[in-house]
C-alpha cells in the first residue's frame, strides 16, 4: 500500500519499511491527489516524532516545502516546530567534499535550510513532479 | 520519439481521483516485472496484438542491469490513447493480484523523454513476453539511460540521492564513460540544450563520491 499521507509514511517507516522508498511513494501520492485540498490533507496530521531527528526534521521540511511549491495556501502549523529543526547540519550527500558543502550550503530551498538541511535546490523530484496542477482552489483557512 | 507502443486504442480510464483513491504500492523485483510482462503478453497475443513498450527508470534497471534490484512501477513511453480494453484489464488484473498501484504501469515518464531518441540506434530490445513457447505479444525496450539520469542529475536529493548517483557510476561504468567530458557527451546526444548549459552535470560528477559502483555490471548490448 503507497501511504496516502506524511504521517502514515513515517508510520511505516517506523514499522521497519526502508524510508527513502516510504516516503518516495509518499510523494508519488501528493502528486497525483486531484485537488489542492486533497493534497493539503495528505500532509495536514502531524507525523509522530520517530526519535531519528533527521527523519523528523525531513518531515518537516518535505510538508513545508510540497505546502509552498504547490501553493496550497497554508503551511502545517506543526512542521515548524522547533523538534523538527537539527542541532547539527546534515548535508544530504555521501560525499565529505567541502565543495560539494558548500554547494548544497547555498542551494538548499529555505524550506530545508533552516532545518539545518542542506539538499539540492529542487528536492523531492519524481517522474510525476511536471504533472499540471489538476485542482484550482487553494486552502482557504490557516489550519490551527 | 521512438517506441512506442504497436497496440492501437490505448487510453488511461482512471482520473487521477481515482487514482489517488486506489493507490497501493510494493516495491517489486525483476522477477515479479517479469512475471507481469509475460501476462501482458499472452494477453496481448490472445487479442491478436503486438504491444512494444520502452521502459525507463528503476524499471529498466531493473530489468537491464545487475545493480539495481527493485523499483516502486514502470515507467513506459507515451501510449497510445485510449488503451484497447484487454490492456486495461490486464494491467488491473496484476495490480489487484500482486497489491501493487493501480498505476503500477504507467506513461507519466514520456514528459521527460528526448524528441532524438531514435527506436532502432537508442532503444535495445530487452526480450519478447511471454517467455514460454507461446506466440509473443510484448516486446520490451531499454532506452538511453545514462543521459536520462545524468539530465535529472538527483545525487543530492534528499531522498533517492544515493541510489541515483550509484545509478549514474554504474551506468558510466557499463558504457565505458571515464571523463566527464564523455558524460556530458552522452548527454548532449539527446539533450543538446541541457548539454550546453551543464555546469551542474559537471560540478555534481566532479565532486560526488566516486565508490560504491557494483563490479562488472552486466547489461544487454546490441548483437550480444
Amino acid at each position: 500500500m503507497r501511504p496516502n499521507t506524511l504521517a502514515e509514511a513515517v508510520e511505516r517507516i517506523c514499522s521497519g519499511e526502508p524510508q527513502d522508498a516510504t516516503l518516495a511513494e509518499f510523494i508519488d501520492s501528493f502528486l497525483m491527489a486531484p485537488d489542492a485540498r486533497a493534497r493539503y490533507a495528505s500532509i495536514e496530521a502531524e507525523p509522530g516524532l520517530s526519535g531519528n531527528a533527521r527523519l523528523d526534521a525531513l518531515v518537516g521540511a518535505i510538508a513545508e516545502y510540497l505546502a509552498k511549491q504547490y501553493r496550497l495556501g497554508a503551511v502545517p502549523v506543526r512542521s515548524a516546530q522547533s523538534s523538527r529543526r537539527l542541532e547539527e547540519p546534515w548535508f544530504t550527500t555521501t560525499s565529505a567534499d567541502p565543495a560539494m558543502r558548500e554547494y548544497l550550503s547555498f542551494a538548499s530551498p529555505a524550506e530545508f535550510r533552516w532545518r539545518n538541511i542542506f539538499t539540492e535546490e529542487r528536492p523531492l523530484r519524481r517522474a510525476r513532479s511536471h504533472l499540471p496542477f489538476v485542482g484550482k482552489s487553494s486552502i482557504s483557512s490557516t489550519p490551527q | 520519439m521512438g517506441v512506442h507502443v504497436g497496440a492501437r486504442e490505448v487510453r488511461t480510464t482512471a482520473t487521477s481521483s481515482d487514482r489517488a483513491a486506489t493507490v497501493m504500492a510494493t516495491s517489486f523485483d525483476r522477477d515479479r516485472l517479469l512475471a507481469a510482462f509475460d501476462e501482458i503478453g499472452r494477453a496481448a497475443a490472445a487479442a491478436g496484438m503486438r504491444l512494444e513498450i520502452a521502459v525507463y527508470g528503476g524499471s529498466a534497471l531493473v530489468l537491464a542491469s545487475n545493480f539495481r534490484y527493485t523499483t516502486e512501477d514502470v515507467d513506459v513511453a507515451r501510449l497510445d490513447h485510449p488503451w484497447p480494453n484487454w490492456l486495461r484489464a490486464v494491467v488491473e488484473r496484476i495490480a489487484a493480484a500482486n497489491g501493487w498501484s493501480a498505476d503500477w504501469f504507467n506513461d507519466v515518464v514520456s514528459f521527460h523523454l528526448s524528441t532524438l531518441a531514435d527506436r532502432a540506434a537508442d532503444h535495445l530490445e530487452f526480450g519478447t513476453f511471454p517467455r514460454d513457447n507461446t506466440p509473443p505479444g510484448l516486446v520490451v525496450y531499454v532506452p538511453y539511460l545514462l543521459a536520462l539520469k545524468l539530465k535529472a542529475i538527483r545525487v543530492s536529493d534528499p531522498l533517492r540521492g544515493d541510489q541515483e548517483r550509484l545509478d549514474i557510476l554504474n551506468l558510466m561504468r557499463v558504457l565505458g564513460v571515464r571523463t566527464i567530458d564523455e558524460a556530458i557527451a552522452v548527454l548532449a546526444r539527446y539533450f543538446p540544450m541541457s548539454a550546453a548549459a551543464a555546469e551542474k552535470q559537471r560540478f555534481l560528477l566532479a565532486h560526488m563520491k566516486l565508490d560504491g559502483a557494483a563490479d562488472a555490471p552486466k547489461y544487454p548490448r546490441r548483437g550480444s
